[in-house]
């Protein structure tokens, strides 16, 4: 026997999520229906708000339910440093830090000609226009230690560098309050190129 | 290292297998297609993580089950003992376990090692280049692990500049300055892994080279001269990384016109070759089959020595029904290597081609149709 339609259909749905196979999307399904009827509809509000109401900020391209998002806007924040990151869950985690007091630019992915992504796919444009501005002294670029995101780091060096622009990178290297003797032979060996003068 | 013991679920067609071998000599005598092989091929993918023999993974599943395991204890004189298993199924990733901690695949690379010489072999003196990468990707992975991810970076990065290359021309060949600087950015990538690759290779072959002659001039009782030669894509005059990265990045502006008109990466580690020559001709066009069998005997004669010089212990040898190809002089040779206190499990349908000496000296086990029985010990 087949499940009914409407719940066959919201299954389907569910399955389209990441991470979400079968099993789990069964279950979902399951809890959506038993909940009470007003909470089931907050959540199908909610789902509609954020397709309505969230768009990206014109400066930084970080998602905001303004025009600018409140990290652009906010006059104490410094202007003349830039962090570079693909994606706005990476713009959370520095947040998350409270450490940061600069800018970002949110480039909304990496560049992988194999899945057809190039400078035109990304928010490479419009880093560039920003910093013609004249106001940025250091971009610090913060993509993830992958093939792509290093690729990603040192084209944008190349475009910013003959601006005249400061660019450094996030170290690549030993976790904080990790064990030498537990990290992996990659994070290791980076640890080593990346280490300094003391 | 030897193996103490050796289990198999489901693998090949095994059922179920409980084996502990002998630390010498193991001979293993049975008719075609009872599953000789597919006992080399267990211990063989808990040394490398790849199965002797093409195809998929699933086929390593007995036909019928859901699952397989493989695993095995191994005693090591340098290192502390361990075991390694790796859990196969047709719906999940192979899971491998070392001292039953999960690792990814790579890292189960290089717990022990294993020298193996099977009629596919030949094939590195005689096939392709392809062949040959293959076969120093396989052996350098097993000395060294950072080679592997070095490997893996490089696949990644190639395929990704190939990409871009094929774009560009796709495009029409319009090459605005910014997609010259894209290009650039994947050619530091490519420089960067593939400087760590060449580097491991041209080490590995000029370690294996002296080992090699020595092996090839006994083997011929000093009639014939055996030569190895790493045959990269590009040259440099000395093998540090960074002069070979220096190298690589200028031969690539070198050929940038071509590789855009051609859409692809023309220089590099995937075009590299391993060069054998005997007595200055090259065993691949221009020796007897003789020579080449004889070739590859000092070939693996030196993987022998190179382990035992870098591990301090001789690694587990496998010989996969060769013993019938070869004369006397170098079934000898070859066994020579087993009784230095190597580990060794030698497969054959028959057990009239060994000499009496060794056949006293070992563990003998008969295969019949996925079912082993120990014949006799030493």
């Amino acid at each position: 026997m087949e499940y009914a339609r409407p719940l066959a259909k919201l299954i389907r749905e569910l399955e389209k999520m990441p991470g979400v196979g079968p099993k789990s999307a069964q279950r979902m399904a399951f809890h959506i229906l038993r909940m009470p009827e007003e909470e089931a509809r907050t959540l199908a509000e909610a789902i509609l708000e954020v397709k309505e109401r969230i768009t990206t900020c014109k400066q930084c391209f970080n998602f905001t339910d303004e025009e600018v998002c409140p990290i652009c806007r906010n006059p104490s924040r410094d202007a003349s440093v830039l962090c570079v990151v693909a994606d706005v869950r990476d713009l959370m985690a520095i947040e998350r830090t409270q450490e940061y007091r600069g800018l970002y630019h949110v480039l909304q992915g990496v560049i992988s000609p194999m899945d057809g992504v190039g400078a035109e796919q990304l928010r490479v444009r419009e880093l560039l226009q920003r910093l013609q501005s004249g106001h940025v002294k250091e971009v610090i670029i913060a993509m993830n230690p992958t093939i792509e995101g290093d690729a990603t780091a040192l084209y944008l060096s190349r475009l910013i560098k003959p601006l005249g622009i400061r660019v450094t990178q996030l170290a690549h290297g030993m976790p904080v309050g990790g064990d030498l003797d537990y990290a992996d032979q990659a994070t290791l060996i980076s640890a080593l190129e990346w280490r300094r003068e003391l | 290292m030897y193996l103490t013991h050796l289990q198999l679920k489901n693998f090949r067609n095994y059922e179920c297998l409980h084996l502990e071998p002998d630390a010498g000599l193991n001979l293993i005598t049975g008719e075609n297609a009872q599953g000789k092989t597919n006992l080399l091929e267990a211990i063989y993918l808990l040394a490398t993580g790849r199965p002797l023999r093409a195809g998929r993974e699933e086929e390593l599943i007995r036909w019928g089950a859901e699952d397989a395991t493989v695993y095995a204890h191994i005693h090591r004189e340098r290192s502390l003992e361990v075991q390694v298993q790796i859990d196969l199924s047709r719906t999940q990733p192979r899971v491998v376990r070392v001292d039953g901690q999960t690792y990814r695949a790579a890292l189960a690379l290089g717990q022990f090692n294993v020298v193996v010489f099977s009629a596919m072999d030949m094939e590195i003196v005689r096939g392709q280049p392809a062949d040959r990468r293959r076969y120093l990707d396989l052996e350098i992975s097993m000395l060294s692990p950072t080679y592997v991810r070095a490997l893996a970076g490089y696949r990644r990065a190639l395929e990704q500049r190939n990409r871009l290359l094929k774009s560009i021309r796709e495009s029409g060949g319009a090459i605005t300055p910014s997609t010259i600087e894209l290009l650039e950015a994947w050619d530091e990538q490519l420089v960067r892994y593939g400087s760590g690759v060449m580097v491991a290779r041209e080490r590995f072959i000029s370690a294996l080279r002296p080992l090699a002659r020595q092996a090839h001039s006994e083997l011929s009782e000093g009639r014939e001269e055996l030569d190895i030669r790493y045959a990269p894509s590009i040259e440099w005059v000395s093998p540090e990384r960074e002069q070979v990265a220096e190298c690589f990045r200028q031969h690539i502006q070198r050929v940038r016109e071509e590789e855009l008109r051609r859409g692809s990466t023309l220089i590099g580690p995937q075009r590299d070759d391993l060069l054998l020559f005997v007595d200055g001709k090259e065993a691949r066009t221009y020796a007897s089959q003789g020579q080449q069998r004889t070739a590859m005997l000092s070939l693996k004669r030196a993987e022998f020595e190179l382990t035992l010089q870098e591990r301090q212990e001789p690694p587990i040898v496998l010989l996969d029904d060769v013993m019938s190809d070869l004369d006397d002089l170098r079934r000898t040779q070859l066994l020579r290597m087993t009784l230095r206190g190597a580990q060794a499990f030698i497969t054959a349908t028959s057990a009239e081609t060994f000499p009496q000496e060794i056949l006293a000296a070992s563990r003998m086990y008969r295969v019949q149709d996925g079912q082993i029985q120990l014949v006799s010990r030493p």
